[in-house]
């Protein structure tokens, strides 16, 4: 437990023994009075009191009454606060202020220190601006992703705006010569109580009729820009099924229809340029189209006699003679090697044909007749053994210089051949 | 103007890459170039004979 939460426990209990210092005092209603219920907050009042020191700053009371109540807050606002102060204050005003309570020690008392001040009207107009962005902003409205590019060459060209003003004529004087075509006019009042539903139902009626909308406005007060802030307006921007052009009010004006268009425009004349080209630039680069198709013709032409003369340059006499002689030197290297192969091997076969021939001979049985032998043949088979031939057989023999026939008187075996 | 404008400027475009394509046969580019000139002669029609027309739609 701190020092003070011991100090408010025991006055609580009644029993308070320590006895505190100012300072310590003082610091305790610091820290009491820094609550969030009481810091960056807007207060309505009325100004009273008001005193502007030499040093800047700004002294005064915000107070309010009652037939029974009245209350002050004492205020404080440093010289760079009111330096960017937007209206004046004077005593007697209805105002909101934006500020935070805090402890003034060396006097002991609290105040409120402000960082800004609205008329009460408008203050509070700010406040549902705030109010409004927030909760539109949730819903996707100022979505960037969200934002469409204008058609680069739309057919027909809506407006939403007042069809008195000044500022249909200035986007019909533009798009007359920029690029005629076909404007869409769906007129509303852009001003006034309760208008911001006209403008919202200005804007669904022309929707499906056309390629792109401008939204406008003409230069006006704070107040009379005001409907362009309402949901049902920023909704029906944000909804819009066709690009959406904002040009409300001049440049420095910004309002949350705005922020939820697809393009912002800084003024009505500047919007109706952007949804339409310069008919002399189309004209223009059309010209210059026809150029550069004529050129890459041409090059594509250049191109084509080039493949032509490289194809007649393949195709030439002289080119194909040395192809013919190039290929005769190849048949004619084909034609040596086939006649090597031929030949060698045909001494080889030659070779092994002789060495054949030498067996062959080896194994002639007229050999072994020469030799002196004879064979014995019986019935047309040659007599092997004494064991085929019985004796009174008529045999054959057959020896050098022809055969005679012979009988068998008698057989001798000898088992030793 | 029309839609009909914003057609044709596309189709002049995809002509002019086309025409430069190596890919693209010799007649076809040639074919190609005809259709192109036809294409900005009519864009320069349009754009000519524009005229600025205003029609209002009633409120509610």
């Amino acid at each position: 437990m701190t020092w003070y939460q011991q100090g408010i426990a025991d006055e609580r209990s009644g029993h308070t023994t320590e006895v505190f210092t100012v300072f310590q005092v003082s610091s305790l209603v610091e820290m009491l009075l820094d609550d969030s219920r009481i810091q960056d907050i807007w207060i309505r009042g009325e100004v009273t009191n008001l005193k502007l020191h030499g040093s800047g700053h700004y002294y005064f009371s915000l107070g309010e009454k009652s037939d029974t109540h009245s209350a002050v807050l004492p205020c404080v606002m440093w010289r760079g606060d009111v330096q960017r102060l937007k209206c004046d204050v004077r005593d007697g005003m209805k105002v909101v202020v934006f500020g935070s309570i805090g402890h003034y020690a060396p006097q002991g008392r609290y105040q409120l220190y402000v960082r800004d001040i609205q008329p009460a009207g408008r203050g509070e107009k700010h406040l549902m601006i705030e109010r409004w962005k927030e909760e539109l902003s949730r819903e996707g409205c100022f979505d960037p992703a969200r934002k469409r590019s204008l058609p680069p060459y739309p057919s027909r060209v809506g407006v939403v705006t007042s069809e008195t003003g000044a500022v249909l004529q200035d986007i019909r004087n533009i798009i007359s010569r920029r690029f005629p075509l076909e404007l869409v006019v769906s007129p509303t009042a852009v001003q006034g109580e309760g208008v911001h539903h006209e403008i919202a139902r200005a804007l669904c009626r022309i929707q499906d009729e056309v390629d792109v909308i401008i939204l406008a406005r003409g230069g006006g007060s704070f107040e009379d820009l005001f409907p362009f802030n309402y949901p049902e307006v920023v909704r029906a921007v944000s909804l819009c099924p066709v690009p959406v052009v904002s040009a409300i009010g001049h440049e420095v004006d910004v309002t949350l229809a705005d922020f939820a268009a697809d393009v912002r425009a800084p003024t009505p004349s500047a919007a109706a340029e952007l949804v339409v080209p310069d008919r002399i630039l189309v004209l223009d680069s059309l010209a210059e189209s026809q150029r550069t198709l004529g050129n890459r013709l041409l090059n594509r032409l250049d191109r084509a006699g080039k493949d032509l003369s490289q194809v007649r340059e393949r195709l030439s006499p002289h080119r194909m003679g040395q192809r013919v002689t190039a290929k005769r030197e190849d048949v004619s290297v084909l034609s040596d090697r086939i006649g090597k192969s031929i030949s060698s091997r045909l001494t080889l076969e030659r070779e092994r044909l002789s060495a054949m021939v030498e067996i062959l001979c080896a194994r002639n049985p007229l050999h072994l007749i020469r030799k002196g032998y004879c064979i014995l043949e019986k019935e047309g088979r040659v007599i092997r053994s004494t064991d085929e031939i019985t004796e009174g057989e008529h045999l054959s023999v057959r020896l050098m210089g022809g055969r005679f026939d012979a009988n068998v008187e008698r057989v001798y075996h000898d088992p030793e051949i | 103007m029309t839609q009909k404008f914003e057609d044709l400027m596309r189709e002049l475009k995809e002509i002019l890459v086309k025409i430069e394509d190596n890919q693209t046969g010799l007649d076809e580019a040639i074919a190609l170039y005809e259709r192109g000139a036809v294409l900005i002669r009519q864009a320069e029609e349009i754009l000519s004979s524009a005229e600025m027309k205003i029609s209002l739609i009633g409120r509610e």
